[in-house]
């Protein structure tokens, strides 16, 4: 079962601010990430709790739980909360519409928040379905099978559906492949056809390892994924590999690094639609039992000048770019940019102006 | 009927302060009006159209017309526009059905910022008397609205009250009354509500610095709440402001805070006003566009069309005629304070205060070249 499990490692890690160097060649830094907190015994149980999933408003919580009041195995849940100031409020199973007696998880909602894909388990097989509803104060309609021309007849697991509807990117262990899986994505025309025959993204994405739990940024120029390949930081790490457009080739994975990787299971990421959090699952020291949800802040490189202070000189360096595709002042929508230096780089920047970075 | 017919009043004398402030100098944040269009023959049809507003996600515009053609109509309704993304164009404007238009007049609508509210005057039965203001709700942009609901006697009154504005915030509602305490025919007031899950609080009028003895209406906030536009009622029967232009006209007034109190108001002159009836004037969500009703010649329908005219802040600070890194320096320096000269967002005219808002109307214009001499060479 290769869900979220393997043998637990046990290990205390320190991982307060540390710089991640995002682009290759590159010796400056996207963003770093604060120190990551659990989400707390309210969420997490003492069981599994994985696939965090945040709605775009910031104020429902979709996850994955084996805990106690469920239909079986592992089930979908939501928790809510009033305003992004608050605490999450009890988790509510998402009914039997959704879950079945066996395992449910990985969730990912389109765009306006009336499709959820998600991963229905049996056994060691596993396939995408899909439910709708016909607003978002409607319940969730009875589920559906994305059927074989997406699903295998092995695994096929963690949806992440993009903005446009357009394009879904999952996991697969499809028979007949080598061991491991590997990333694989489908597409179609308008979203009332039917989605085509899936591609396996490819090297330097895919190894022969296990490469899976893929997460897009909206644009879909950067893609978070968890994967057991060599030069992380011990067991799953999490890994994150851009392309310029959806045209061109993915470049080469770079591992997140301390605290958002440690020598623990590191995986399902997900960066918040404001960019301003990163969550993931960690089995790591400090949580409520096995797989815990986590959050870490998400914090942007602004002092682009590396003089010490957010100032003028680095909004300077931001207009000397205008309309460039420079990587060191794209630094918004935080907190991957979108390839283009323009406002949005200025409004992230101005959001630390006068910022002492020591 | 549409008109207003209040009671003629004996002429009341208003010294204005007629000094045109728009486009002059550089010691404030200033803008300036472009050259007004009439709106595509789509949206200006079927006789009389006035503009009503544009909802804040850009995707829906409504309208009044009079139903059979003639502003003498007993019956004016809402129409509404709507189309898929910002960069569509605006399909003919639909008639609203019930619950919002009903047999009787229904005029002057405005949306909130989350445009699930929507306000509008209507003199229906159920009222307290003559023109009341009442307001329709939504789930989400995507249901229909619902039974619109009286604004109650805090606001409303046996005489008429119309032309509403909810304000960005949602915290000030924005209308013109004839109810007693105010300076003539009907004046602009305002009431206000600690949140907006909190009831109204009982209108104050804007005081005898913006009303005046004629009929004062169409109150229009910019979303940093500095500028006040605002108009005569286009009744012939009516007095019309003096200092004007000869008929109705689009005026406006500002202030230097939230907290301070509203200039004497300025005739928006005759790049803007015509001498024919022009009235209602509406910013854009984004503050970027006036629209206004006009009599003036021009337009493809008969009587009233719908006309904008865009608003461009003055940006180049330094005066040196290009928008560049220069002018972002001058805005980094005056950072967070209250500093006119660099206080341009949002559209028009800013907020009070130098941050995010400005620079993004900045960046809109960066590397703009200005005709001109430098003033600083």
């Amino acid at each position: 079962m290769k869900w979220l499990n393997g043998d637990k490692m046990r290990l205390v890690v320190a991982g307060i601010v540390a710089a991640v160097a995002l682009i290759g060649g590159s010796t400056k830094a996207d963003f770093t990430f604060g120190e990551p907190t659990n989400l707390g015994p309210l969420i997490n149980s003492p069981g599994v709790d994985a696939s965090p999933l945040i709605t775009p408003d910031g104020l429902e919580l979709y996850f994955c739980s084996d805990r106690e009041g469920g239909l079986g195995e592992v089930d979908l849940w939501m928790s809510s909360r009033p305003t992004k100031d608050d605490d999450w409020g009890a988790p509510v199973n998402l009914g039997e519409r959704v879950n079945s007696p066996t395992w449910d998880l990985g969730p990912s909602l389109s765009a306006d928040g009336l499709e959820m894909y998600f991963c229905r388990g049996y056994g060691d097989m596993a396939d995408i379905w899909v439910t709708r509803r016909d607003s978002v104060n409607d319940p969730w309609m009875e589920s559906t099978n994305l059927g074989p021309t997406v699903n295998s007849n092995a695994m096929d697991c963690g949806p992440c559906i993009l903005p446009d509807g357009l394009t879904l990117f999952f996991y697969s262990v499809r028979l007949g492949d080598p061991p491991g899986g590997d990333i694989w994505m489908t597409t179609r025309a308008t979203v009332s056809d039917a989605w085509g025959a899936p591609v396996n993204v490819g090297s330097p994405v895919n190894t022969d390892t296990w490469d899976y739990w893929p997460s897009l940024s909206a644009g879909g120029r950067v893609m978070m994924f968890c994967s057991s390949r060599e030069g992380g930081q011990g067991n799953e790490d999490v890994w994150l590999v851009k392309r310029p457009t959806t045209c061109d080739a993915w470049g080469s994975p770079i591992n997140l690094g301390p605290p958002a990787n440690t020598e623990a299971w590191d995986t399902c990421p997900y960066i918040s639609a404001d960019g301003s959090t990163y969550f993931f699952v960690s089995d790591r020291d400090g949580g409520q039992g096995s797989y815990d949800l986590w959050q870490a802040p998400v914090v942007p490189v602004v002092d682009l000048n590396s003089d010490g202070i957010v100032d003028a000189d680095d909004m300077c360096m931001i207009v000397e770019n205008w309309g460039t595709d420079d990587l060191r002042c794209d630094i918004g929508p935080a907190p991957f940019g979108d390839g283009i230096v323009n406002v949005e780089d200025l409004v992230v920047l101005a959001e630390r102006l006068f910022e002492e970075i020591p | 009927m549409k008109w207003l017919n209040g009671n003629r009043m004996s002429v009341v004398v208003v010294v204005i302060v007629a000094m045109m402030v728009v486009g002059g100098g550089i010691a404030n944040a200033d803008f300036t009006f472009g050259e007004p269009a009439v709106l595509e023959a789509t949206i200006n049809s079927g006789g009389n159209p006035w503009f009503d507003c544009i909802s804040n996600d850009g995707l829906e515009l409504y309208i009044e017309k009079p139903i059979g053609g003639g502003t003498m109509s007993m019956n004016w309704d809402f129409y509404v526009s709507t189309r898929a993304t910002t960069n569509d164009p605006w399909p003919a404007p639909v008639r609203m059905g019930s619950p919002i238009n009903t047999d009787d007049l229904e005029a002057f609508a405005c949306l909130s910022s989350d445009d699930l509210e929507l306000y509008f005057a209507s003199n229906r039965p159920g009222g307290f008397g003559r023109w009341d203001l009442w307001v329709a709700t939504r789930p989400t942009v995507f249901d229909p609205w619902k039974t619109p609901e009286n604004l109650s006697p805090t606001i409303n009154t046996s005489v008429g009250d119309l032309s509403p504005w909810i304000t960005a915030d949602g915290l000030e509602l924005y209308f013109s009354s004839s109810r007693p305490g105010g300076y003539g025919n009907a004046d602009i007031w305002v009431a206000r509500r600690p949140t907006i899950e909190d009831n109204w609080g009982a209108p104050v009028n804007l005081g005898p610095v913006v009303n005046s003895g004629a009929f004062d209406t169409f109150p229009c906030l910019s979303s940093g709440g500095l500028v006040l536009f605002f108009s005569d009622y286009p009744d012939p029967s009516l007095l019309v402001r003096p200092g004007g232009l000869g008929q109705t006209d689009i005026w406006m007034s500002r202030r230097q805070s939230i907290t301070d109190p509203w200039e004497p108001p300025v005739n928006l002159g005759p790049g803007l006003n015509s001498s024919r009836r022009d009235c209602q004037p509406r910013l854009s969500p984004d503050g970027d566009v006036l629209y206004f009703s006009s009599m003036r010649s021009g337009g493809p329908s008969g009587g009233f069309n719908i006309w904008q005219t865009p608003i461009t802040p003055i940006v180049d600070f330094n005066g040196d005629r290009i928008v560049n890194a220069d002018d972002m320096c001058i805005m980094v320096d005056h950072w967070g304070e209250n500093y006119p000269l660099c206080d341009i967002g949002p559209t028009p005219m800013g907020d009070g205060i130098v941050n995010v808002e400005d620079l993004k109307v900045l960046a809109e214009h960066l590397f703009e070249k200005l005709p001109g001499r430098p003033i600083n060479p």
